[in-house]
């Protein structure tokens, strides 16, 4: 990297002819970041390899003007996954041109999705500064990081299963696993001793990513579907996602800190896996790995779940698409499936916990049987159970909009979406006063905090505010000129009067004869 | 002000994206308008002007707005942040509400599918009363499905009473189950075990009645697909599955194995079809429903006492076979494969010529007679009598 290496004029003999004859005179001398010098690349060049040598895992879109642009392989890259054209740029006087493809800044979501679906990792790299007002070059640095199991757009989620992010860690034939789904704050761990069931454990989950620790030296790296490795351990199936993390980022003291400080107790006895040492570590890594990937976006989870395999009637990958519970066996369509034939929720949380139960269903008589005493209730009761159903068509997604409003991406119709299904359990509970079986009996009462909440909000909140949360009117006007006065905090606190002020002044001026 | 000072009357402000705020004048008024006054767009009907006095108060007003937005916006993400630190309150209690919307939706299917409360028992009892396959009856018209029934799990603690009501002894742990192709034991068999998962899952089933003890482990071993992915061969596969579920079931299992052995050759198979049963019932002791198109496995239940025959029925007309999916006590007597043949259109010659040979066959198949000379169920000792013969059958054969 120290000198420039001349570069072999055909290495890729087919890919660089057809490249020519799309790019014409201009076309790319460099398309691996390998082989030029770095210091005679352009400023803002030299800060992409920089940038890009922190991310070698995924995909680098690096802001420049109204383009995110990726260079050298990842433009190769992202041409072939997109179908994007393959341009080229130069890149300093005596570099010559290197590969580029960009997509749009506005078409950055629906872009981002067909790669994460693909199973690439993405990281965005944004200009932090204005543009105007920069010195120079526009510093730039990488917001967010997408991989397929830390999705949080609701755009590139399914309303109706779960996006699972694992972690596992494997000594012998000794195993941990957590996953968790940071749309919905599930967070769960266990641990076991037969390879075969961690396998099944997976297949169950259908993980978008699973993590685990390997000594290999190249490690950040990403495997994706279909992709086999001498990394990946024996017997786990390659048509999952996987990446490589080292072993220090599954460290058991600090996996157990992480997990004491992130949900705030003394020990994990309370949380179960005090004992589970491998369940921990996995854990530990799993929360590790949110960090590094979110920035600065808090993820809120669920406090951590022990659980173990033998609370569930087994049903191994085998059993579960011959018995076709989610898809069909011949075709892999929904349509024809158990859950299909099964599926009549209302809301995503009901359709997604309908998928859970079908997947692992209960071994304990006593669990069976309370899940049976409801339905026997709401099979009698007609009325009862219409009317349940018609207050929760208006039940939004609860567990994914305290989710966006946890990580501050919640925009005011999610928060209006949400101070109306909380007021929807009020009525639920209402609904079911009379209940006498344990599900019904768990909604009976909606804890006051959020009785409370919904009122705040649907209080300051106006009814239909628009998606952008910069452009005002989110707030109800009686609201703002009521915290005005009383919260001195703002230091506008004549705006709203400053604005009626001059648009009197205005209509003085030019229309006083009214 | 302005309109005292040009007299014009139809004298408005207005504003758009574009530029702000602007004075407008309609078009016949348009000749006077002050010599301040800067166009900026003409209408059809109006011209629309600014003046410097307007865009600095437009200026004024627009910092205040911006500061109104950021007010705004700062008491949303406020608002935002209370809502975000009840995140887990609000996932538990979403929990629930996901459970009564889940049971909810299964009290509709109860409902409109004739779904019956299961008993739950402790026993190895899977008693299905004219149970239907929840998947398939959901796909044909309203009454066409056949409802079969199943019984299966002898236990000592369900002995007792079992006597009493008269057939103790006819409840098998292994079902031997034989039918020509398209019958419907695929059906039958995913239809156990679909009602069994259903009832674990805490949903209604899709029967008459049901009595179902807690099972550990369903095991399926369905169809002979080919993994190309992975590049082993249909038998390979087939025998890899079939050694986990040896492996691993209990007597608390559930084992629905459909067309073991048809991966290889015919004796081979039926020899692995026989022990793989023979095993399953005698050793381990799981509640098995074992189809198969080898109707000399109904030999087995003469042999071993918890295994009993069942086939799927159907109805021989002169020139053609019904399916009735039906399943009854009793072992089929024949595989109707030539029957599927000819109606798939294979030459007369050639099914003429299938006939005779199976009548041969028939004639010196001395397999289950063999066995049960040898007198000795137990797998391990039975087998290679087992081979020897068929083997020299080979030879007579062709």
């Amino acid at each position: 990297m120290t000198a420039s290496i001349p570069l072999d004029p055909t290495p890729y003999k087919t890919d660089e002819d057809a490249l020519t004859q799309r790019t014409g005179k201009n076309a790319a001398q460099h398309r691996d970041r390998a082989t030029v010098d770095r210091e005679l690349l352009t400023p803002m060049m030299r800060h992409y390899v920089e940038t890009k040598d922190e991310y070698p895992q995924a995909l680098l879109l690096y802001r420049v003007g109204d383009f995110y642009e990726t260079f050298f392989e990842d433009a190769c890259t992202i041409a072939q996954a997109l179908e994007l054209m393959l341009t080229s740029k130069e890149c300093g006087k005596d570099v010559g041109r290197v590969t580029m493809a960009g997509i749009p800044h506005h078409a950055l979501e629906r872009y981002s999705r067909t790669l994460v679906e693909k199973g690439y990792a993405i990281a965005i790299c944004d200009q932090v500064e204005d543009p105007a007002l920069a010195q120079g070059l526009v510093k730039r640095e990488v917001t967010r990081v997408i991989t397929p199991g830390t999705v949080l757009d609701e755009g590139m989620l399914k309303a109706r299963s779960n996006n699972f992010l694992a972690a596992f860690v494997l000594t012998g034939n000794q195993w941990g696993l957590a996953y968790a789904d940071i749309s919905t704050g599930e967070f769960l761990t266990t641990q076991s001793s037969d390879r075969d069931q961690l396998i099944q454990e997976l297949m169950r989950l259908q993980p978008s990513e699973i993590l685990f620790p390997t000594d290999a030296p190249d490690i950040k790296q990403l495997l994706r579907p279909g992709e086999s490795s001498p990394l990946l351990p024996e017997g786990l199936p390659n048509q999952f996602c996987y990446t490589l993390r080292s072993q220090s980022t599954f460290d058991l003291t600090e996996a157990r800190q992480r997990i004491l400080e992130l949900f705030k107790v003394r020990s994990l006895e309370g949380l179960g896996c005090e004992h589970l040492p491998l369940a921990v570590r996995a854990a530990g890594g799993l929360l590790l790995y949110l960090e590094d990937t979110q920035k600065s976006t808090h993820i809120p989870l669920q406090p951590l779940c022990t659980y173990t395999l033998s609370e569930f009637l087994v049903l191994d990958h085998q059993t579960r698409r011959n018995l076709e519970i989610t898809q069909t066996s011949r075709d892999g369509t929904f349509h024809g499936s158990l859950l299909w034939a099964l599926d009549r929720t209302a809301t995503a949380m009901g359709s997604r916990a309908l998928r859970r139960w079908l997947l692992q269903p209960l071994l304990d008589i006593k669990q069976i049987t309370a899940r049976q005493d409801t339905l026997a209730e709401l099979v009698q009761n007609t009325m009862l159970r219409q009317q349940i159903q018609q207050q929760l068509q208006h039940i939004y997604d609860l567990e994914r909009l305290a989710g966006r409003a946890g990580s501050g991406t919640a925009n005011a119709r999610d928060l209006v979406a949400l101070a109306e299904s909380l007021e929807r359990l009020t009525d639920l509970a209402y609904l079911v006063r009379n209940g006498e079986s344990p599900y019904l009996q768990a909604i009976q009462t909606v804890p006051p905090d959020l009785d409370q909440l919904a009122q705040k909000l649907r209080a300051h909140l106006v009814e239909s505010p628009p998606i952008t949360l910069t452009e005002g009117n989110l707030i109800r006007d009686g609201f703002m000129t009521r915290s005005i006065g009383s919260d001195s905090s703002f230091p506008q606190t004549n705006t709203g009067l400053r604005i009626w002020n001059e648009w009197n002044a205005i209509a003085r001026v030019f229309l006083r004869s009214r | 002000m302005e309109r005292d000072r040009t007299g014009i009357s139809t004298l408005k402000v207005g504003f758009n994206k574009a530029f702000g705020y602007y004075i407008s004048i309609s078009r016949g008024k348009s000749n006077q308008a002050p010599s301040d006054y800067i166009r900026k767009q003409t209408l059809t009907n109006e011209e629309r002007y600014i003046t410097p006095d307007l865009k600095e108060r437009e200026a004024r007003i627009m910092t205040a707005q911006t500061d109104l937005f950021q007010m705004e916006y700062d008491l949303f993400g406020q608002l935002r942040t209370e809502v975000g630190e009840q995140a887990e309150l609000i996932r538990t209690v979403a929990i629930a509400v996901a459970g009564v919307d889940v049971l909810t939706g299964l009290a509709e299917v109860a409902i409109y599918q004739g779904y019956t409360r299961p008993t739950i028992a402790q026993d190895r009892s899977i008693t299905i009363q004219e149970g239907r396959h929840p998947v398939v009856e959901q796909s044909l018209p309203a009454g066409f499905f056949v409802p079969n029934s199943t019984e299966l799990g002898r236990g000592e603690d369900r002995s007792q009473y079992k006597q009493s009501s008269g057939f103790a002894n006819s409840i098998p742990d292994l079902i031997v189950l034989t039918g020509p192709n398209a019958s419907g034991k695929s059906c039958y068999l995913r239809q156990v075990g679909l009602i069994q998962l259903l009832a674990q899952t805490g949903s209604f089933v899709p029967a008459e009645a049901a009595s179902l003890g807690v099972c550990d482990r369903i095991f399926t071993r369905v169809g002979a697909v080919d993994d190309l992915a992975t590049g082993q061969s249909t038998f390979m596969v087939e025998m890899n599955e079939t050694a986990n579920i040896l492996n691993h079931a209990t007597e608390r299992s559930l084992v629905l194995l459909d067309e073991i052995g048809r991966g290889t050759a015919t004796f081979d198979g039926l020899a692995i079809a026989w022990s793989v049963a023979e095993y399953l019932a005698v050793e381990i002791k799981a509640r098995t429903i074992f189809a198969t198109h080898y109707h000399e496995l109904n030999e087995l239940a003469s042999l071993v006492e918890n295994v009993a025959n069942y086939q799927v029925v159907v109805k021989e007309m002169p020139d053609r076979i019904i399916f009735l999916h039906q399943v009854q006590p009793g072992g089929a007597s024949r595989s109707y494969g030539i029957e599927a043949g000819r109606l798939a259109g294979l030459p007369p010659l050639v099914i003429q010529r299938a006939k005779q040979v199976m009548g041969q066959i028939e004639k010196h198949s001395k397999i289950a007679v063999g066995l049960r000379k040898s007198n000795q169920p137990v797998q391990a000792k039975g087998k290679p009598s087992m081979r020897v013969k068929e083997e020299s059958e080979q030879f007579e054969l062709f």
